[in-house]
């Protein structure tokens, strides 16, 4: 399957998962509506794109954001680092600083090529 | 508030003015007036972009909402991190490309990809209603603060003189001015929020320190999802991280570039400065909270009152001079971007829609500036109490609409006009119904505006293949 065909595949399953979570509610609607809610930057981020594998990058990115999403749901009341609960900072640069790096990286470094 | 605040307030709004006397020197037509003649640099599209597209909410509501909820606040801004890129990469390439076709707005790229006028009608239809909504609430902050900053007894004094200067601006300078306009706030948002952020680090005691009181006396607050359920955390990485494509106050500022090369750069300066302004949300949503639970403070009448309470106690004189006009900074240049592309909707976008093009688009681009404005300006008396529901429902409802249309219609071959057109119409209806009439339909915390987003990608991609199936079976 080429990389803007899994995109699209991507995004409309995120979209229904989304939605599921939205209007059905319970922790495993939730956990599939988080994954949805990390998968839809990437999904878009590939639709640019024209090889027939998806750029390092953008694959990192997904799974930063799955990884840090998946944190969140099943990862509290942790020991706390400088008063943050570990969980927040794990999920704070998974989430936040290492997509800004992997973006950096792949659009401005490498103008978006794989 | 001291004479310091109202001197800094009035000083930015002679340096808006002037800037706005410049640039009507430089607006002959409608290109000036609605991409300021495609002359902005790297830096100007960085900071003007930032600029438009933070509020006020970022100043005020922002570290109110995370005084109240905890970190779970954050995930609003976490996007921030990668949405830069986003836009570059997936749209703002596209439209700087197509603004060389001589393309000039959002519903005038739709146009191009998806001919016929129905698409660029809904589109336009949707940003005049998502602007006045918008605007209207970006007035009433700006009164706000005009009359507690400036002091304003008569509130709509307050309304009329921050509405002046913004048309004053608007209306002579088109782009032109909005662009140097936003490029000034831009720079004064982004050295007031570091400022403020390493001031209530001192005032806290310190990063560990304030941490450290937040979790012997509210760990809840310090949890990933603060006191928020997780779909709502979830609900908002996913509207503010991906709605971002369809706001049109940012998409437009690629058709300014001069450079098409600099879009590829354009993330380190937008996505640079958006993350130094958002320092502000952190500082002030974690300093007052701590300060309060360790009765350093008085507790807050309102959590949206962080923000003033820190800027009375902490920042006095000249500081906080700053902070007000960085906050007014904020307000006017998103209310100036709305204008502008109000007007484009309203002069140039709807006529051609049907078919009937202005003669003479820029006098009626002017025209339709105030006329936007004063719309803004009645629903913002009328329903005042209304007009923060409606403003934030604006935010999800223009994501909703414009975002699956625009991402996968500008690279899909497959899409067609009926799809982009029912995700259109998907995104406002569904956004419009879930926020205002079926809310208990939904999951306790969910948000309207996720679903309606993920609705209207559903509906997009659906609706193209269906299309393409029976296409294939004829």
């Amino acid at each position: 399957m080429r990389t803007p065909a899994l995109a699209r595949y991507a995004l409309l399953g995120a979209g229904i998962a989304t939605l599921v979570a939205c209007f059905v509610g319970g922790a495993p609607a939730t956990f599939a509506g988080a994954l949805a809610a990390a998968l839809f930057p990437p999904a878009l981020m590939l639709l640019p794109d024209r090889d027939s594998r998806p750029p390092w990058w953008i694959v990192a990115m997904a799974a930063s954001l799955a990884a840090g999403m998946s944190v969140v749901m099943f990862w509290s009341g942790s020991v706390t680092v400088a008063g943050l609960p570990a969980a927040t900072w794990v999920s704070g640069l998974l989430l936040g600083a290492v997509p800004f790096v992997l973006v950096l990286y792949g659009v401005v470094l490498r103008g978006g090529r794989s | 508030m001291d004479g310091s605040s109202a001197l800094a307030a009035v000083a930015y709004l002679a340096v808006l003015m002037a800037i706005g006397v410049w640039a009507w020197r430089r607006t002959n037509n409608e290109r000036d007036f609605f991409i300021a003649g495609q002359r902005a640099g790297l830096w100007a599209t960085g900071l003007a972009t930032t600029a438009a597209s933070f509020s006020s909410f970022v100043f005020l509501g922002g570290p109110g909402l995370m005084s109240r909820a905890g970190l779970g606040a954050l995930f609003i801004i976490l996007p921030a991190g990668f949405t830069a890129g986003l836009l570059c990469r997936v749209v703002g390439g596209r439209l700087r490309q197509l603004s060389g076709a001589g393309v000039l707005t959002v519903p005038e790229a739709l146009d191009a990809r998806f001919p016929g006028g129905t698409v660029r009608g809904l589109a336009a239809a949707a940003i005049l209603l998502g602007v006045v909504a918008y605007l209207g609430l970006q007035l009433q902050g700006i009164a706000l603060l005009l009359r507690s900053v400036v002091g304003f007894a008569n509130p709509d004094l307050a309304l009329a003189v921050g509405l002046a200067v913004i048309l004053a601006y608007s209306v002579t300078g088109g782009m032109v001015a909005g662009l140097y306009t936003d490029v000034f706030q831009g720079g004064l948002m982004v050295v007031a929020a570091v400022a403020v952020f390493l001031r209530a680090l001192s005032v806290g005691g310190g990063w560990s320190r304030i941490t450290a009181d937040l979790a012997a006396h509210d760990p809840m607050f310090l949890e990933p999802t603060g006191k928020l359920p997780a779909v709502t955390v979830f609900g908002f990485f996913l509207v503010f991280g991906v709605g971002v494509l369809g706001q049109p106050h940012l998409l437009h500022k690629f058709f300014m570039i001069r450079d098409p090369r600099h879009v590829r750069y354009l993330p380190l300066i937008f996505g640079g400065s958006q993350v130094l302004c958002l320092s502000i949300w952190l500082g002030i949503g974690l300093t007052i909270p701590a300060l309060v639970a360790t009765g350093r403070l008085d507790a807050l009448a309102s959590p949206d009152h962080a923000t003033p309470v820190f800027l009375m106690e902490f920042l006095p004189g000249a500081a906080g001079g700053v902070l007000v006009a960085a906050i007014l900074a904020a307000s006017m240049s998103t209310a100036d971007s709305f204008l502008n592309i109000g007007a484009a909707a309203l002069a140039r976008d709807l006529p051609r829609a049907v078919g009937r093009p202005l003669r003479h688009e820029l006098r009626w681009a002017r025209a339709a500036v105030p006329a936007i404005a004063l719309v803004a300006l009645l629903f913002s008396r009328w329903y005042a109490d209304l007009i923060a529901l409606v403003g934030t429902f604006a935010f999800g409802a223009f994501a909703a609409a414009l975002t699956p249309a625009l991402a996968v219609g500008l690279w899909w071959e497959r899409v067609t006009a009926r799809a982009a057109a029912a995700s259109i119409v998907t995104g406002v209806v569904v956004a419009t119904l879930l926020e205002f009439f079926l809310r208990d339909a939904m999951a306790p915390g969910a948000l309207p505006a996720a679903a309606a987003l993920a609705a209207s990608f559903v509906v997009l991609l659906g609706v193209s293949w269906l299309s393409a199936a029976s296409r294939s079976a004829a």
